[in-house]
């Protein structure tokens, strides 16, 4: 294997926006519960890997700049220093331009170095400023300490056992330094254990065969020894355990003793170490002590070794998608063999893989899946930012972060939601002094709500500002030329007006949003991820934004359908009912309006939509399609049944096709075409039947 | 020699009606039989559909249209040519229809003539070169050119340059 350092860096960077990430999430967290120990703690953590990592890779402003903002926070973690709001202002400032200085084209430019240079300042003056004090007499208490170090009261003596991942040094770590630094804490006696390295032809050098039993005997905090492994605790095994409170490494029988017990291939057994110093070193043998030295080393023993999580490249994750989709259709292929030829043991191998196939499927797509919480840290973020900016108050809350999204389609989502939130901020609530006025509390909210409903995932985004009024939209529309002045519109419809390309009906176009470019483009997005957007507000209460999104983009259910000599597939999750078709029933269609069952539906025959030159067949279906809340009626031949659609993209020379989203490859190896119902609507709407 | 050159020397010749052509080998990825194609609605004439070559779907260029040609009887001898091609950025499979494949030619680049001038400028960036092929000339496509552009290729055009360079050859071998 090939690594270069460009590798390593780029690793590097990856995991520091994920330290980013973290950072900037606990940060938000502390400042609502400023005494949280746990939140300092990672905090720090994530500064200090960030400070580590950037020195190993060249990003020197990076651990120049987080050294500073971790000497704070390590004030704070001793407790020395209360969190004040200043202080996480400038930290959350701070964060950006962590972001940027990891960024390597971005680190270079003029303004980024201005604003390191800046905050750099800024943080050592809050340093100077708000530490001074605090700093002083934390040396003043420390001197005593430091001179009292190395009698043998004070000193704890810890067993560890540290073994490392075989990637280790991948990483660039080097172990050796690792147990350098644990001897700077104090007395240690180290036994390595090498019997795992293979002979020299099969020894990989890139590998770590070694792992280390260490007894540490420090005045230090235990925490200090984990802070050793800091870098490393994520993918090796690091046990600590407190052997006694007394320098053992001091007495020759105990050093004697570790040695004998020691074995090259297994761990000491720590039993029957403790009996050992328990007989030796204890006088009193008091069950009351042993429950307590119990309880000691249980909330001691700090152990990091089971991976909870693996980074895996994307790249990795869509291959896997990809043999699951071909597996899908193989399957699709399967169930059409075992039904062709009735034989009892091949459909009952065709059920069971079916079902399989299923659960892997289900499986491998909930790889891809994160929750949505990763992109509501950013929104908590702007709502700060620019609730202070504009002089409001804001109170963003969350519901349901846990509700999970493919990893594209967060992606995508962003800058849609990251654009109504702004405008909720902007245009929906009010400043403290209006709400007053208005009756309302000083404090404004916007929620963003997720939830599962059937194959979808809905967003709701709700503000409780001033609200828009639908007469004014009308008025502003009709003053536009969207509308007529006699159109009648129901209050859904002229809510939808509000994602027309060109309309704002802010007056002042301010420096936030009001530009009337916004609303369609987040139409446009939402769209293009299959997704369907409303609004929906009241005047003086407030406005809500709801976003509905397939749960899935890879693979559908779909209703397969004949329309002339092709299958097409329709999304099942916008079929609502089927009816069958009389040429009764065409006839009598006027003005695109069919009576099914005696109710009045929009139609489209998809013969004429598609420009099809076949003759329609005597009986036909009708699909009755949701579309913005109401029910829309499409023509076909007929209806076979449900299918599960892998979408395959029809490509760039089809790129253009509006009515196609994509195809899909049926069981007999032939195509079916993935209809957008919403788009042919929207195609030949022009005669506004929706309208009228 | 690199490999790349002697790579480049190979052209895969078809017909179109009584026309033939040649495009460089490398970037032919199969010659497939017909297989059965579906149609896309509401797309250009020249856009045949779809077909699915094992688990992926392509399109299928009707290439007697693109060319202006009438619409052809399938025949024996008609097949789907695999290509790779580069449209804008992106590399694309393409199938194009052909009425049959005929060869694979060895020409050396220097045999390779500059392409005839043809009335339009764009009409010009679809050919390559010509070259002389059993006293005959053969167009050598330039196909990403062909396949990113919506234009269609103009076969009189090409037809009547083609004679003219070979009534011009006919006279100078006299």
């Amino acid at each position: 294997m090939d690594y270069s350092l460009d590798d390593f860096k780029a690793r590097f960077i990856e995991e520091a926006a994920d330290n980013i990430n973290d950072l900037e999430k606990a940060l938000l967290e502390l400042e609502k519960t400023p005494s949280d120990k746990n939140l300092v703690e990672k905090i720090f953590r994530s500064m200090h890997s960030l400070k580590g990592g950037g020195g190993m890779f060249g990003f020197d402003q990076l651990s120049e700049f987080t050294h500073d903002l971790e000497s704070i926070y390590d004030l704070i973690r001793s407790g020395s220093l209360q969190v004040s709001s200043s202080l996480l202002s400038i930290t959350l400032e701070s964060v950006d331009l962590l972001r940027d200085l990891i960024n390597p084209q971005a680190s270079n430019e003029e303004g980024v170095r201005v604003r390191f240079e800046e905050m750099k300042r800024k943080a050592q003056t809050l340093v100077r400023n708000e530490t001074e004090g605090v700093l002083s007499s934390i040396r003043l208490n420390q001197l005593p300490q430091d001179e009292k170090d190395g009698t043998e009261a004070e000193r704890t003596t810890y067993y560890v056992r540290f073994s490392p991942d075989p990637e280790v040094l991948m990483n660039g770590t080097n172990l050796l330094y690792l147990i350098d630094e644990l001897y700077s804490l104090g007395s240690v006696m180290a036994r390595p254990h090498y019997q795992a390295t293979p002979l020299l032809e099969e020894l990989e050098p890139a590998k770590c065969y070694v792992w280390w039993e260490l007894i540490v005997a420090t005045s230090k905090q235990v925490q200090e020894i984990c802070d050793v492994f800091i870098f490393v605790e994520d993918t090796s095994e690091i046990d600590i355990e407190t052997l006694a409170d007394l320098d053992l490494l001091a007495n020759h029988t105990f050093v004697d003793k570790v040695t004998e017990m020691f074995h090259p291939e297994t761990a000491i057994d720590l039993s029957a170490l403790r009996l050992f110093i328990k007989n030796k070193f204890t006088k009193q043998d008091n069950i009351n002590e042993e429950a307590q030295i119990l309880k000691e080393n249980s909330s001691n023993v700090y152990k990091s070794n089971s991976v909870t999580s693996l980074r895996v490249s994307s790249e990795k994750v869509d291959g896997l998608m990809n043999l699951v989709s071909e597996l899908v259709i193989s399957q699709e292929r399967l169930n059409l063999v075992s039904r062709q030829y009735e034989i009892p043991d091949l459909k009952l191998v065709a059920n069971t893989l079916e079902k399989l196939t299923a659960q892997l499927r289900d499986n491998t797509f909930s790889i891809s899946m994160i929750p949505i919480e990763s992109l509501t840290m950013r929104f908590q973020r702007l709502v700060r930012d620019l609730g202070n900016e504009l002089e409001k108050e804001i109170i963003f809350s969350t519901e349901g972060e846990d509700t999970e999204l493919d990893k594209s389609m967060i992606e995508r989502l962003t800058d849609p939601l990251l654009h109504i939130i702004r405008n909720s901020i902007d245009h929906g609530i009010e400043t403290a002094l209006e709400r007053e006025k208005a009756g309302k509390s000083r404090v404004g909210t916007i929620k963003l709500k997720a939830f599962y409903s059937g194959a979808s995932v809905i967003l709701e985004v709700t503000d409780d500002g001033a609200g828009m009024d639908p007469e004014i939209i009308r008025a502003k529309a009709i003053e536009k030329g969207i509308i007529k002045k006699d159109d009648l519109l129901s209050e859904q419809e002229i809510f939808n007006l509000v994602f027309l390309a060109g309309f704002s009906t802010r007056k002042n176009v301010s420096k936030v949003s009001g530009r009337g470019v916004g609303m369609d483009v987040v139409m446009k997005n939402i769209s293009a991820i299959r997704g369907d957007v409303k609004i929906f507000s009241q005047p003086g209460i407030g406005t809500t934004v709801t976003i509905n999104l397939p749960l899935m983009l890879s693979i559908i259910d779909g209703l397969l359908v004949w329309i002339g000599s092709n299958k097409y597939v329709i999304p099942l999750s916008l079929v609502d009912r089927i009816f069958s078709l009389e040429t009764d029933h065409i006839n009598k269609v006027f003005n695109r309006i069919i009576v099914l069952e005696g109710v009045q539906y929009p139609y489209f025959d998809l013969h004429h939509c598609f420009a099809l030159q076949e003759d329609r067949p005597g009986r036909m279906q009708a699909v009755l399609v949701s579309y913005n809340g109401q029910k829309v009626a499409f023509s076909v031949d007929q209806v076979v049944g449900k299918i599960q659609a892998v979408l395959k993209p029809l490509g760039t020379l089809y790129h253009d096709h509006k009515f196609l989203s994509a195809a899909t490859i049926m069981g007999d190896g032939t195509i079916a075409l993935v209809v957008d119902p919403n788009a042919i609507i929207n195609e030949f709407n022009s005669a506004n039947i929706f309208l009228n | 020699m690199t490999k790349n050159e002697r790579k480049d020397t190979s052209y895969l010749s078809f017909r179109l009606g009584e026309e033939i052509f040649a495009l460089t080998v490398g970037k032919v990825y199969k010659i497939l039989e017909m297989i059965p194609i579906t149609e896309v609605p509401r797309s250009p004439d020249y856009m045949k559909g779809v077909i699915n070559l094992r688990g992926k779907v392509l399109p299928v260029i009707d290439t007697r249209l693109k060319f202006s040609m009438k619409p052809a009887v399938e025949t024996k001898s008609s097949c789907l040519l695999v290509i790779d091609a580069e449209i804008g950025e992106e590399t694309v499979m393409v199938s194009m229809l052909v009425d049959a494949v005929l060869a694979v030619l060895r020409i050396d680049d220097k045999e390779i003539l500059p392409p005839p001038s043809i009335g339009n400028q764009y009409q010009s960036d679809f050919i390559a070169g010509m070259a002389k092929i059993d006293e005959k000339f053969v167009m050598v496509l330039n196909i990403d050119a062909v396949l990113t552009s919506d234009d269609l290729v103009d076969i009189s055009e090409i037809e009547a340059s083609r004679l003219a360079a070979e009534k011009k050859e006919s006279v100078e071998n006299k």
